[in-house]
């Protein structure tokens, strides 16, 4: 973009600029950066997957809880649900690392951080997952809401418990539908699982920093770990649409696509 | 399906294309002529390493870098024979070589470790100071010297070469058996997690844990443990392949020290009455001296 009044010979210099940096994408496999970046993108995979698990079990019940005829329940998940949804996850991890632990007694503090192995992994995997799980329990609460009524009730007519109502009738029912929002899910669990980094977890972002640091080779770094994150994702959403085809029911979800 | 296929194979296309585009431009003018056309000289400056770059109890914006600094812009005005400001903008250490490439500063004036692989995007001047990694702990740790961290949980800041310094002294037998390293986002969190018992001991540039004790509410808890176990020579970073530019700054310094200005900065920041003193070392005091070229 030109402004009236630029020195001419400015423009003439811009126009023939160069960039003045040279691409060395050895960085990315050359000792002992290689080893770093592979391990960090397994530490993404196993940490996002172990979150997600963890988002799916919580998310669940507490999505559950949430339209189930009772006013504790409710109360429950709804609290669930506005407080962890709406703390930045940026947050959330450093208070599980660095706030929570606070709270134990000195001693148990102490056996904490000399036995459990990669505390910052762990806290990242309960962090994640917990912020997940309100968004989940979001998608689950939405699955259920669009459950027709005539459905609770010829389901509690034909004698069935509310928790087997739930577990055999609306449930599979609800679950199928939420499918596509729940692929978008766990597509952002593992894009979040980059903030992990920012309570030391070397996961894929983090070591593309390290590397970046150590070499300056910053653009083919970040290159690189935009790439694993979009493998990763794009495996994901085959791994999904396979799912969705695999569950699919006749005459359930629209057409089979 | 096939809809879908094709839509994603595009957005890769475009994912891939953008990525193309980030390299920014870089005026082929030497950062000479461009300060003498401006006026203006653009250096970056830590602000969170005392006593380099910090904010003081009246949040001004000082330390050795911004004097050290103002001292070059003095250098420039005298050169062109017009008044040159300096504009300070802030850097972290993920930030301070991109933004020398890209030509947003003219020269970072902070605590980085010249290396050669940083050499081959950058340039350095001469080294203006020269420190080592060394551990922080607690006094009641029962850690008095390097040996005792065998099997200790270690503290490292990300982006920094320390966890390598520590391997290497555990496969020298200077340390027994292994560490368990701990990684943290930097040295603040890194100090955090050591008083809170997240790790035994805090291992980095002895400059960086001197400011860190100086901030802890008790500096006289912490202790500082020997001997250097790494070389931090610390260069100023200039954009690559500026030879005018370069030579310019590394005459400043040599022209610093030999004026005694250096040393009085080095007093009035790091000396014995300064809040944050940090002895120089009897290497680095001869270094200086085999710095002192002629004319």
């Amino acid at each position: 973009m030109l402004e009236e009044g630029f020195p001419e010979q400015a423009i003439r210099e811009s126009d023939c600029s160069v960039l003045n940096y040279t691409f060395d994408w050895s960085v990315l496999w050359r000792e002992p950066y290689g080893e770093l970046l592979l391990t960090g993108i397994f530490t993404t995979i196993h940490l996002s997957l172990l979150a997600w698990v963890l988002a799916l079990v919580v998310g669940i019940l507490v999505g559950v809880a949430r339209v189930l005829p009772n006013h504790l329940t409710r109360l429950v998940g709804f609290s669930y649900v506005q407080l962890f949804r709406n703390i930045p996850l940026l947050l959330q991890l450093f208070i599980w690392y660095f706030v929570l632990p606070l709270l134990l007694p000195r001693p148990a503090q102490s056996w904490l951080y000399r036995n459990v192995p990669d505390l910052p992994y762990f806290m990242s995997v309960v962090g994640l997952g917990l912020y997940t799980a309100s968004r989940v329990a979001e998608q689950v609460r939405a699955g259920l809401a669009s459950c027709p009524s005539g459905l609770y009730e010829a389901a509690s007519a034909s004698g069935l418990s509310t928790f087997h109502v739930y577990r055999y009738v609306i449930l599979p029912y609800a679950l199928r539908i939420i499918i596509p929002p729940f692929t978008a899910e766990f597509l952002t669990c593992f894009k979040n699982s980059a903030l992990a980094m920012t309570i030391g977890v070397m996961e894929t972002t983090g070591a593309s920093y390290q590397i970046d640091s150590l070499t300056y080779h910053g653009l083919e770094t970040t290159t690189a770990a935009s790439l694993v994150y979009i493998a990763i994702t794009l495996s994901v959403v085959l791994f999904m649409s396979w799912v969705e085809r695999r569950v699919w029911l006749h005459g359930m979800i629209g057409r089979r696509s | 399906m096939v809809p879908t296929n094709r839509l994603l194979w595009i957005l890769c296309a475009f994912s891939l294309l953008s990525l193309l585009m980030i390299p920014a431009p870089s005026y082929a003018e030497s950062v000479l002529a461009k300060i003498e056309r401006t006026g203006q000289l653009t250096a970056g400056v830590r602000e969170d390493v005392a006593p380099f770059g910090f904010y003081d109890k009246n949040s001004n914006w000082v330390g050795f870098s911004v004097d050290v600094a103002q001292s070059l812009a003095g250098e420039l005005s005298k050169k062109f024979n017009k008044p040159i400001q300096v504009v300070k903008k802030s850097v972290n250490s993920k930030t301070r070589i991109p933004l020398v490439v890209n030509g947003e500063i003219d020269i970072e004036i902070g605590t980085t470790t010249i290396t050669l692989a940083r050499e081959e995007t950058i340039d350095f001047s001469l080294p203006f100071f020269i420190t080592g990694a060394k551990f922080i702990t607690h006094k009641g740790s029962g850690i008095k010297e390097v040996g005792d961290l065998a099997g200790k949980r270690v503290g490292v800041a990300q982006g920094t070469h320390h966890a390598k310094n520590i391997e290497m002294a555990v496969s020298k037998g200077l340390i027994k058996s292994k560490c368990e390293i701990v990684q943290f986002e930097d040295h603040a969190k890194g100090f955090l997690g050591l008083t809170q018992g997240k790790v035994d001991a805090y291992f980095t540039d002895e400059s960086q844990l001197f400011g860190q004790k100086k901030k802890a509410p008790n500096p006289g808890d912490w202790v500082i443990v020997g001997p250097f176990l790494s070389y931090e020579p610390y260069g100023f970073i200039l954009p690559q392949n500026d030879s005018p530019w370069r030579d310019f700054v590394n005459a400043f310094l040599v022209h610093l020290i030999k004026s005694g200005e250096f040393y009085s900065l080095y007093d009035k920041w790091m000396g014995p009455k300064s809040e944050v003193p940090m002895p120089m070392s009897e290497d680095y005091q001869y270094y200086l001296k085999v710095i002192t070229f002629p004319e």
